[in-house]
């Protein structure tokens, strides 16, 4: 193995949009494998640089990686040094090692432990980091022994809602009917939420690891992932890992030589945001639509087919090996009182540093957007940040010292959610924002209840009418009791969670809700009603830019002379905003 | 096992497995409800029975939340009014609503009443539920006075071009009962939630109109819509009913129950009742033609008397008199036909009449299954303990249906067996054409019509003796070895009630009835005919046949004696042209070329006061649902031709005078209705086991040709002159095996002619892959068509 150097390339999200499977490409087509092994990884955190490739035995990321640049480095016969130039974080000079830079200084490892290190197909590679002892220490253990461990660890449910694991998994245990079955859901639908699909792409076996030790402490004898089929390669990764266990008699009858008969199914999910409510993902993998039906019955009683059923999401898995492996004491050294462990969070929005984060639960919000993400770019003002997604709130920026923890974060009118974090500078509008997370739950409500139905559809006119500056201020107090109809009526978790995202905006800024009412203004200058575009005389250079690509000819002006906007004329589409290169056009 | 539990600060009881919202109304505690109906499955979707628990995060729905014991309840409270009357807003803002809470309404209710019968419902005076809308009540309930919101209506054509039932979707809350009725009760799979969130709506798959999604029109769905968004045609514009009514359906012998709306004038439309047969559900003959034949243009009321070529109308005195005059002095045979549409009262009562009056042994019931094999299969069911009740046929271990054709005569019945294969009853069909029941614990198995007999010996053979057919039998039987032992291991579960049908029982050479009866026996189940109309049970039973005297015992069928033969009739008998006199007992005016000469006007089925027997032996009250000026109920025709010629016996001038006469003479009918006619000790007396062969078709008929019964009228008038239901049930059709269709030169739809030795049909090709090459299966368009399995030939239909 002397002299091969691994070369990890990132497929998340972000890398294979900008490219990564054309670097991968190059790289196998350049580069023997006698010099180089190139595999893929998740997505190794720093999508700011996307595509990212890791680089070992040095250890260090570079990009963004193109196509030329491979060529370059192939040039110079694959020196490690060419890279340099391109690592990331850029300032190595001072901060020499990775784990020192803010990015991944407050980071703590757990379920993301081998994140761009293990080629995700070789279970082999798990097996070498630690892989499948935890399973190993399990199966000496009784299923109360594995429930208390995991009691003792604190682990709390990571799909959002926090119900303690061990708690859940007991209850299932203690059901009388057999067979029983385990759940994991991979149904991760929040806009801008990857968390789960880069751990089943990253990691699969930690995933099957965690969930035959829930087999062995349940005494379940059947599995199901059910991954939504947009995750193409989640898919096929856990398949080939299932596929792999089985061959290592991990999965199957009598695995590792004792009684415990368990196997693992793939359910491809058709991508309902409403599939990820448990009760709804259950009759999705039944075969029927996939609708809610109210609890009680919980799942731990009737689940499938009227079988007890322990649901847990893919990371909540992901923990399990972990705590059996170091012990509950470790785990419960993480965290805070009430919220032990880590948390994944795909870090969005307007940040400098985007991308896969895991911070011990506790850690200031402030920590994970300005250190980790590096603040708001370009000097705007860092506004409010939005944990849950669809089902979450906004934070205000003032509150941003709020730890990262169940129960703060439901005090503050948020959750905690499966870990999407969506971070909002001063030119976002709150009430556009919650807008679009109320029109995203209008498609995605299953339609089976009246408040979910009919309350989000009534609840997106009203908010429509406020971005077109025709609400009235007692409309607030309609919106704040509808919002509170939804809330305590609605049958599943979609519903009963889908106003946050509006009321924590009602709480915590109403003011830009009353300046749309009462000023007719958009403090955001995003609610294309209320705006109107204008040129700064004194920046504009008459460049003639914003001349030629508005596309509805609303900007006149000779070149090299102060241009004008048509404001009768003119559709707010930004176009001209976006190219103007001196910030000369002013939206009000 | 009982809990108990506080609800509203009140001690209630309850069983085990009851929800939160039963136990509260056996405590007679009213929580709003919108999308729960009793007898469907709980959904949890209308968020209106929301309660508080103690111990319980937020407002779980009591509707699906399971009665524990010790469980604090409160069903109201500030949070819940407010939350109720909030989602009931929500609600109504799908739902044109000014009806409900307009100020003006009851100004409207009654200045306004002409603006009813609107193409498109957009408030209550042009609604067809207004008054019966379950919305009206709930705001009122709730105490809603307005609805912050606009209408959001969604603008969806009116589906009107579907027969019976009309559907707008505009009124529709999406409670979702009619597609919890139509896939979980009818097990149909008509209806269906299409699409989600906003946009969702009740629709069919693929938005095929009913008729091409295989819609029953059962018309479950609107039974249970509770606002105007699914109506019937017929009654759509009728209001609210003034009264209802509980009687039993005469088109079929299922005995279901059903509930007669009446308004102002008189019975307006049927919806389902009770919980018998299947539970409450009915089919579109006895929801959507019921009326269409009581109201038929064709009704007699006033007695006809012939005068030459014309009827002239006369007085009831003047064809009593005649009719008695007739029969006093004539000295020829006199035959009587009693009708399966009769009620007991007036099939006793004639009975007597022909076999005390007229001093006849013939008297016949005017049924295809009333044959001499037919008289002999039931009396030895009566000696061996009868026929299964319904409850029976729940507890059954497996059950099996034979013959072609129970789906077309008993919907009803194939429904029971669907909803038997749904709670995990294993089902096998037994016939030679395909016809199964839809599920997953159902076998088709197929056999070679005639085969029968042969089939049920070695079922029981190898069920007692655990042995296994042989390829050489199994092939002589025309079925596959896999699946006769498959249901020899179903039949090995538990006792089996075999459900069989005319053509297999007394429709062929030799019957198989005497086979079934023996393999029901060895397997200690039971054996129901699944044939006959209304009361074709009860005219067995009372002694309408020349071999049965009344409680199943046998009688001696006598000489029919010498002479022109004289006739007393119900319209559905055979017409008979050379009679010297027909004296003719009719709900509809005959033809004018029929050769009755006295003609007297008898109440319909849904005019009877009296009782029917169903398939399972259970005596049911029958409730008049009109009484029409003229027609009179037969035993009293039978009376004052008994007081006229001075035959004592037959005093029946009123109806307790009848019953009790009943009462008297018949085992079984002592204490009136609900009780079964059988008795109820078993007997072991089989019959014998004919060991005929089999007819096979060859030579100049080498087809063989089954025939089903399509059960679509009564008294000689069809349903099909109902509009619609051309297309559920087309008696015109042959099914023909792909096979044999391009032998023949035939296409799909193309007219043929089927010869047989004692007629010819007319009628269309269907090709059928399910049926069996050289068989041919076809429905009895009338009565008079041929009734005996018969060998075929076919010829194209010539173009005269």
């Amino acid at each position: 193995m002397k002299g091969i150097r691994m070369v990890s390339v990132c497929f998340g999200t972000e890398c294979v949009a900008r490219g990564a499977r054309e670097v991968e490409k190059e790289l196998l087509k350049l580069a023997s494998r006698n010099v180089l092994k190139v595999t893929r990884t998740s997505c190794s955190g720093n999508c700011q640089a996307a595509p990212v490739l890791r680089i070992d035995p040095e250890g260090f990321l570079t990009g963004p990686m193109t196509v030329e640049k491979v060529r370059r480095w192939a040039g110079s016969g694959f020196d490690p040094a060419v890279l340099e130039s391109w690592r990331i974080p850029e300032q190595d000079a001072e901060l020499p090692r990775l784990a020192d830079h803010p990015f991944f200084r407050h980071q703590r490892l757990v379920v993301l432990k081998n994140r761009g290190r293990i080629d995700p197909d070789r279970i082999e590679d798990y097996m070498a980091a630690e892989g499948y002892d935890g399973l190993a220490r399990a199966l000496a253990m009784s299923p109360g022994r594995i429930i208390e461990t995991i009691k003792a660890a604190g682990l709390r449910g990571r799909g959002g809602a926090g119900f303690p694991t061990g708690v859940k998994w007991e209850l299932c245990r203690r059901s009388r009917t057999t067979p029983r079955y385990l759940v994991c859901n991979a149904d991760e639908g929040d806009p801008g939420a990857y968390m789960d699909r880069s751990i089943l792409e990253g990691d699969p076996h930690a995933v099957i690891e965690g969930m035959i030790i829930g087999a062995r402490a349940i005494g379940a004898s059947r599995g199901y992932v059910y991954v939504r089929d947009e995750y193409p390669l989640a898919v096929e990764r856990i398949q080939r890992a299932i596929e792999a266990a089985r061959g290592f008699g991990l999965l199957g009858a009598n695995i590792l030589g004792t009684d415990l008969n368990f196997d693992l199914e793939v359910v491809r999910g058709g991508g309902a945001f409403v599939c990820g409510e448990e009760t709804a993902l259950m009759a999705s993998i039944e075969g029927k639509v996939g609708r809610p039906r109210p609890r009680p019955p919980y799942p731990s009683e009737k689940g499938l087919w009227g079988r007890p059923t322990n649901i847990n999401n893919v990371e909540t898995w992901a923990n399990v090996a972990p705590i059996l492996r170091n012990g509950s004491a470790w785990f419960a050294s993480l965290g805070t009182d009430t919220s032990k462990g880590t948390k994944v969070f795909s870090l969005v929005g307007k940040v400098c540093r985007s991308g896969l984060v895991e911070v011990p639960m506790g850690i200031p919000l402030r920590t994970v957007v300005e250190e980790i993400g590096g603040g708001v770019p370009d000097g705007r003002k860092f506004k409010a940040v939005q944990t849950g997604g669809p089902s979450g709130g906004c934070i205000p920026a003032s509150m941003a010292d709020l730890p990262v923890d169940y129960e703060a974060l439901t005090q503050a009118g948020a959750i905690m959610g499966s870990g999407g974090l969506i971070v909002m500078d001063e030119t976002t509008c709150m009430v556009d924002l919650a807008l679009y997370f109320v029109r995203f739950l209008v498609e995605e409500s299953c339609g089976k209840c009246t408040p979910c139905r009919v309350g989000l559809k009534r609840m997106e006119e009203m908010l429509t009418a406020f971005t077109l500056g025709l609400g009235q201020l007692e409309d607030l107090k309609q919106l704040e009791s509808l919002a509170k109809t939804i809330q305590d009526g609605s049958l599943c978790g979609l519903g009963q969670t889908a106003p946050n995202p509006v009321l924590t905006a009602l709480r915590y800024f109403k003011e830009e809700f009353e300046s749309h009412i009462m000023d007719k203004k958009c403090p955001a200058g995003v609610c294309k009603a209320l705006i109107t575009l204008s040129v700064d005389a004194e920046r504009c250079t008459g460049c003639g830019l914003c001349r030629s690509v508005c596309p509805v000819g609303a900007v006149s002006g000779s070149p090299k002379s102060v241009h004008e906007i048509n404001t009768e004329r003119c559709t707010r589409c930004g176009a001209c905003v976006e190219q103007c290169r001196f910030d000369a056009i002013i939206i009000q | 096992m009982s809990i108990r539990l506080v609800i509203d600060g009140q001690s209630v009881t309850a069983r085990r497995g009851m929800t939160v919202l039963e136990a509260a109304e056996k405590a007679g505690i009213r929580i709003p409800t919108l999308c729960r109906q009793p007898g469907l499955p709980a959904s949890g979707g209308c968020r209106l029975c929301l309660v508080e628990i103690e111990g319980m995060r937020g407002f779980p729905p009591s509707c699906t939340t399971p009665a524990v014991e010790g469980m604090v309840v409160k069903t109201r409270s500030k949070e819940l009014n407010g939350l109720r009357r909030h989602v009931l807003e929500l609600t109504l803002s799908e739902h044109p609503y000014t009806c409900l809470v307009c100020d003006h309404r009851t100004d409207c209710d009654d200045y306004q009443k002409t603006i009813r019968k609107s193409g498109v419902v957009t408030g209550c005076q042009n609604c067809p539920k207004n008054g019966s809308c379950e919305l009206q009540a709930l705001a009122r309930e709730i105490g809603l006075e307005s609805v912050p919101f606009p209408v959001d209506y969604r603008n969806r054509p009116v589906e009107q071009k579907d027969p019976f039932f009309d559907r707008d979707y505009n009124l529709c809350i999406l409670c979702g009962r009619c597609v919890r009725q139509c896939q979980e009760i009818r097990l149909n799979g008509t209806l269906t939630f299409g699409y989600r969130g906003s946009r969702m709506a009740v629709t069919t798959p693929f938005e095929l109109s009913h008729l091409e999604t295989g819609c029953e029109f059962c018309g479950a769905c609107v039974d249970v819509c509770p606002t105007g968004a699914l109506y019937d045609k017929e009654s759509k514009w009728e209001g609210p009913a003034e009264s209802t009514l509980k009687t039993v359906c005469g088109l079929c012998s299922a005995g279901c129950e059903m509930t007669v709306w009446k308004g102002e004038k008189g019975p307006v439309a049927v919806r389902s009742h009770g919980v018998l047969p299947a539970r409450g559900q009915l089919c579109v003959r006895g929801r959507f033609g019921t009326l269409r034949l009581l109201t038929d243009r064709r009704r007699v009321f006033q007695p006809l008397v012939r005068e030459g070529e014309r009827w002239v109308e006369t007085g009831w005195d003047d064809a009593l008199d005649r009719a008695a005059q007739a029969m006093r002095s004539s000295d020829g045979p006199w035959e009587v036909w009693a009708s399966p549409f009769c009620c007991n009262e007036e099939l006793f009562a004639l009975q007597e009449w022909a076999r005390r009056g007229l001093k006849t042994p013939f008297i016949q019931l005017a049924s295809d299954w009333a044959g001499e094999e037919t008289a002999d299969m039931m009396r030895h069911l009566a000696q061996w303990g009868g026929v299964p009740s319904y409850e029976e046929w729940q507890r059954a271990g497996c059950l099996m249906l034979w013959g072609s054709h129970i789906g077309i005569s008993h919907p009803i019945v194939s429904l029971m067996a669907r909803q038997a294969a749904q709670r995990g009853v294993p089902v096998i069909a037994v016939n030679h054409r395909g016809a199964a029941v839809p599920c997953k614990e159902a076998l088709s198995l197929p056999l070679i019509p005639g085969m029968e007999g042969r089939l049920a010996d070695l079922l029981m053979r190898a069920v007692s003796g655990g042995g296994k057919i042989s390829q050489a039998q199994a092939a002589g039987l025309g079925v596959e070895a896999d699946l006769f032992n498959q249901a020899v291991k179903w039949l090995g579960k538990g006792a089996p009630v075999i459900l069989a049908g005319a053509d297999t029982l007394t429709g062929q050479v030799p019957a198989a009835w005497p086979h079934l009866f023996h393999l029901a026996d060895r397997l200690k189940g039971h054996l129901v005919p699944v044939m006959g109309e209304g009361n074709w049970m009860g005219g067995l039973w009372l002694g309408c046949h020349p071999r049965l005297r009344p409680g199943w015992k046998a009688a001696d069928p006598g000489n029919p004696g010498k002479g022109r033969r004289k006739v007393l009739a119900f319209e559905d008998a055979p017409v008979f042209p050379d009679a010297e006199l027909t004296v003719l007992m009719a709900v509809y005016r005959p033809p004018e070329n029929h050769p009755a000469g006295i003609v007297l006007p008898v109440l319909h089925w849904m005019e009877s006061l009296g009782t029917a027997v169903n398939l399972e032996g259970r005596i049911q009250p029958l409730r008049p649902c009109g009484r029409p000026e003229g027609p009179r109920p037969a035993w009293r025709i039978v009376h004052e031709l008994a007081k006229r010629n001075s035959v004592q016996g037959l005093e029946y001038n009123s109806f307790t005078r009848i019953r009790n006469a009943m009462k008297q003479t018949i085992p079984g009918f002592e204490s009136g209705s609900a009780k079964f006619v059988w008795p109820q000790k078993r007997r072991k007396e089989a019959p014998p086991r004919p060991e005929k062969a089999p007819v096979r078709p060859g030579g100049r008929y080498p087809y063989l040709l089954v025939w089903g019964d399509a059960l679509i009228g009564s008294r000689g008038v069809s349903l099909m002159d109902v509009p619609g239901m051309e297309h559920l049930v087309r008696p015109d059709f042959v099914e023909i095996h792909p096979e044999d269709a391009r032998k023949l030169n035939v296409g799909d739809g193309e007219r043929v002619c089927l010869v047989s030795k004692k007629g010819e049909v007319k009628r269309r090709v269907r090709i059928l892959n399910a049926i069996r090459p050289g068989t041919l299966f076809t429905l009895r368009k009338d009565p008079q068509d041929p009734v005996v399995q018969q060998n075929v030939f076919i010829t194209k239909e010539s173009h005269e």
